[in-house]
């Protein structure tokens, strides 16, 4: 066997916290209703999409257990990352010239 | 004999390394450097799908009329259940590198359960909005709904039917040489399809 094991975090501590921001997340929606507040629309989009980052980074370092492996393996997620930020803020000024239309 | 067995120990390292157990040439074993590639490719298309809708929503104003229509209850209410298969497959590596089989396979189960209540969840809330008159052709805001939400319920479909294959592999008399390696590499792609929907939660269903 070359598989070794790596250490398992507090699995249980994880979905928990992991709950309690998507609990967040409703109560944000609920709160801010920016389905009908246009005003808190970039408010709540925000915060939304911040805590999914969250959740994503703790599913991934503690579920996918990235925080014990190897960096070549951190990049293989990290690359195309960057290059889909790349992609977003380099189409983005044609998303406001439409709006702005 | 004992040249026999010598003989046995020589084949077996040489399957090992020419097999998906085996390390690569970066000191990963290959199975797992080989999924980590395949997620990769898949973060550029999810993420290449929902930065579009992003953009689409910036230019689009009337974007949230449409968004009111989706139901967060449900959406939600998948997000719980997808969490809790992400939990319960990750406990399921961890009995399995203790060697304490039988919760393996509790768990695992519970990770399919997990994968087809979300499936029906999704199934009756698809039905729902066609019901409503909303569908594929209903809108760009539909489009991107029906086309991201399908294309990432596909991916739930076969994380189900590989944990299901998982289980049936590491439930046998004759086990395969490293059902850790299996049940891993099983539930990194099921971790990612639950990263997948944690962003496509506020996407169409709270903002």
């Amino acid at each position: 066997m070359t598989n070794k094991h790596h250490a398992h975090p507090n699995y249980l501590l994880i979905w928990i916290v992991l709950c309690g921001l998507t609990t967040l997340s409703i109560l944000t929606s609920v709160l801010l209703n920016p389905r009908h507040h246009i005003e808190f629309r970039d408010l709540a989009a925000f915060i939304l999409f911040a805590l999914a980052g969250v959740k994503a980074v703790l599913i991934a370092l503690n579920f996918m257990h990235l925080r014990f492996e190897k960096i070549l393996i951190v990049f293989a997620i990290l690359v195309p990352l960057t290059l889909l930020l790349i992609a977003f803020f380099g189409f983005m000024p044609d998303a406001i010239v439409t709006l702005k239309r | 004999m004992h040249q026999l067995e010598s003989t046995d120990t020589v084949m077996e390292s040489r399957l090992e390394s020419q097999s998906a157990i085996g390390q690569s040439a970066v000191g990963i074993p290959s199975s797992k450097l080989g999924m980590w590639v395949f997620l990769s490719g898949e973060v550029l298309i999810f993420g290449g799908l929902i930065i579009t809708c992003v953009l689409f929503r910036l230019s689009y104003p009337q974007w949230h009329e449409f968004s009111g229509e989706t139901n967060a209850l449900t959406g939600s209410i998948n997000t719980f259940v997808l969490i809790t298969g992400s939990f319960t497959i990750v406990l399921a590596h961890k009995m399995v590198d203790q060697g304490n089989l039988k919760s393996a396979y509790l768990y695992i189960f519970l990770t399919i359960i997990s994968g087809l209540l979300f499936l029906a969840i999704k199934a009756i809330e698809y039905a729902g909005e066609i019901e409503h008159g909303y569908n594929f052709h209903s809108g760009p805001f539909w489009a991107f709904y029906y086309g991201l939400t399908g294309f990432h319920a596909v991916h739930v479909f076969t994380g189900t039917v590989i944990n299901t294959v998982v289980l049936i592999l590491i439930s046998r008399r004759k086990k395969p040489g490293n059902p850790s390696s299996l049940v891993e590499n099983a539930g990194l792609f099921w971790h990612f399809v639950d990263i997948v929907w944690v962003f496509l939660l506020p996407l169409f269903y709270l903002s």
